[in-house]
């Protein structure tokens, strides 16, 4: 019997920077791949090849991958796009409709068919229908994603660190999701730095290392316990006065109803906070309030000090072209302090590579890296472990910590239990 | 200011009004202010209609994109005119608020424009994959103004290294966001489409730019 999907790579990557080797694998039916591995590991490499878009994102392919036997690029782009349903990583940007309603109805209209209310059931919220895309948080956005993909009924889904950006409530409606995906016999690739999620699937595990295959086999929970999150404890500190202070805040976009009501709270110099809550309860929203940002709309916010926002989306932050670049102005042109946090934040092998081909995590590492060498006041930084496994997250914690040694404000926003268990004060926002 | 005008409205309000009732609305729109010496009125009118929907944000923000353009453009006017003929003052201001009309029905005739209609006319037209065009240019806008606001205010935060942040960053940065919707939806975008997308229609917003068209035509003839 054919399979459902087949992958033969003997070299694919991108020219002059980062290369995966030999990898092999074959998915029946109903079955589930998962795909883990470090940081830069070579992970959305591999799926940019299954999805066959490497060559669109600048790289090439030697070997083969087939779905059902026939070549992805040799099949039509309708036949591409109807069989594989991706879900990637930074899910904001898979959107092609201005509205819910519109960018459902678009899928649908590829398929041939005019939408009708019938089809948003599933998403379980009528308002969710005429909100403006790029105003969902990341859960809706998911719930969204996976309707389309059910809808396309693909063959194929692959999922690229779809947790990264999800609540308690958001995951649920993931399991829930690929459990239905499996019932319909869709063939599953999902790539997670952290698997053990996971175990309910009971997966077949490809573990990539430096671009080849460490381990391809069942599912092993000792090796994925290898692979998930400890993360290294950080000594408690002791508050060294008010960094900010936010006085009745309260704060709505324009055209919506208001996100933060009524906040009072102090932001304290040498602990760490997190900030925590349901995906579109404010995070975010505070995390830019507190640094500047963003202006209240009512209520005041007092900062003593300098402040700097490291954003969710890396990209925003950076001024320069390379890593190097970045962290020399921030440094004065001291090298030494360049290559003494590249050091700590395991990013003195990408110092030279451009911005645009480095992973999630390389990305987020440099930016806290740059952040960490203009000593600011405080620091507001924006999920700062996502997509992180779990030694580059210690160094991100020791990294925490050197700032905290120096009695400076860190300001968190996560849902990451294990990293709101290490805070020295943790907030939870709940709706406005 | 243009964020909040063009983009802070989904498919509603007046977007739902009938397709012919919108093009009958702009047509007069338009030739009130072309023809019409007074343009001032048309700004009234706007902000009325945008206190009914979207509301409150909107008609501020298109206020005060509207009269802020008006004054600019009445200041060059000005300045031209101190070395020619000499404008009074109340001919500066006639000129910023008919500027200020004209300004505020190109916004309104923007924001009634529904993208799925454009969608739908494109469709119709045979372009099968043109036709996602506007969908996409309408996600992608108002992200890249959100983001390149984002990018600007972390640039101020950091200024005491960088100085202003230059242009060229954030588009360059946004040039990137471009890549990762490229990659995301590679396949999509190079999938035809096969079925139009259904429109819900307002009678009541309807009748409400048809009403806004009568006006227009009446006082067209006292003004």
């Amino acid at each position: 019997m054919v399979p459902l999907f087949s992958a033969r790579i003997e070299r694919c990557g991108y020219p002059g920077s980062f290369e995966l080797r030999d990898v092999r694998f074959e998915l029946k039916k109903g079955e589930a791949l998962l795909v883990t591995g470090k940081s830069g590991s070579g992970k959305t490499t591999l799926l940019r090849v299954v999805t066959g878009t490497i060559e669109a994102a600048g790289g090439y392919l030697e070997g083969e991958v087939l779905l059902e036997g026939k070549s992805i690029l040799e099949m039509k782009p309708e036949e591409v796009y109807h069989s594989i349903a991706y879900i990637p990583q930074e899910l904001w940007y898979a959107f092609v409709g201005y509205t819910v309603y519109t960018e459902v109805c678009h899928v649908l209209a590829q398929l041939g068919v005019n939408c009708t209310d019938a089809d948003f059931a599933p998403l379980g919220s009528s308002r969710l229908v005429n909100r403006l895309t790029y105003t969902l948080s990341a859960g809706e956005v998911q719930r969204v994603l996976w309707l389309e993909t059910m809808i396309k009924r693909a063959r194929l889904i692959v999922l690229d660190e779809p947790l990264t950006y999800l609540d308690e409530e958001a995951r649920r409606v993931v399991k829930h999701y690929v459990k239905v995906a499996r019932s319909r016999e869709m063939g599953i690739i999902v790539a997670d730095h952290d698997p053990a999620y996971w175990e309910f699937l009971e997966p077949d595990m490809l573990i990539l290392e430096g671009g080849i295959v460490k381990y391809h086999g069942p599912w092993s929970r000792s090796k994925a316990e290898e692979q998930g999150m400890k993360l290294t404890s950080l000594k408690k500190h002791v508050e060294r006065g008010v960094f900010v202070k936010f006085k009745n805040v309260s704060f709505r976009y324009t055209g919506d109803s208001y996100i933060i009501k009524d906040f009072t709270e102090s932001l304290q110099r040498g602990v760490l906070t997190c900030i925590t809550g349901p995906n579109g309860s404010g995070k975010t929203t505070l995390l830019k309030l507190g640094s500047g940002i963003l202006k209240p709309t009512r209520g005041s916010v007092e900062r003593y000090g300098t402040a700097i926002y490291v954003p969710e989306n890396t990209f925003l932050f950076f001024s320069k072209t390379t890593p190097r670049e970045e962290l020399m102005i921030p440094a004065r042109g001291n090298e030494n302090k360049v290559l003494e946090i590249a050091e700590l934040l395991k990013i003195k092998h990408i110092l030279d590579r451009p911005v645009t081909k480095l992973s999630n995590s390389e990305r987020r590492r440099v930016s806290i890296a740059a952040a960490c060498l203009a000593d600011h006041d405080g620091y507001f930084i924006d999920e700062p472990f996502g997509g992180i496994d779990a030694e580059n997250a210690s160094s991100v914690l020791q990294a925490f910590q050197l700032l905290l040694d120096k009695g400076k404000a860190v300001v968190v926003a996560t849902h990451d239990e294990k990293v709101m268990s290490l805070a020295d004060t943790v907030i939870r926002l709940g709706p406005a | 200011m243009i964020y909040r005008s063009f983009f802070a409205v989904g498919d509603t309000g007046y977007r739902r009004a009938h397709f012919l009732s919108k093009v009958v609305f702009i047509l007069s729109i338009v030739l009130y202010t072309v023809k019409s010496p007074v343009k001032a009125p048309i700004l009234v009118l706007v902000i009325f209609l945008g206190l009914i929907y979207p509301g409150k944000d909107w008609a501020t923000s298109v206020l005060e994109l509207s009269l802020f353009t008006g004054f600019v453009v009445a200041l060059v006017v000005y300045s031209f005119s101190l070395i020619t003929t000499g404008a009074t003052p109340l001919q500066v201001l006639e000129v910023a608020m008919n500027i200020a009309g004209a300004v505020s029905a190109a916004v309104f005739s923007f924001t009634i424009i529904s993208p799925a209609e454009i969608y739908n006319t494109i469709y119709l037209l045979q372009g099968r994959r043109a036709a996602t065009l506007p969908l996409l240019l309408w996600v992608l806008i108002p992200r890249y103004l959100k983001d390149a606001l984002d990018s600007f205010t972390i640039g101020n935060l950091r200024v005491e290294y960088y100085g202003k942040r230059p242009l060229r960053v954030t588009i360059r940065q946004l040039l990137e966001v471009g890549d990762y919707f490229e990659e995301y939806c590679y396949w999509r975008l190079r999938t035809p489409v096969k079925a139009t997308i259904t429109i819900e229609r307002s009678y009541k917003y309807t009748l409400i730019l048809l009403a806004t068209t009568l006006l227009l035509t009446f006082l067209k003839y006292i003004i």
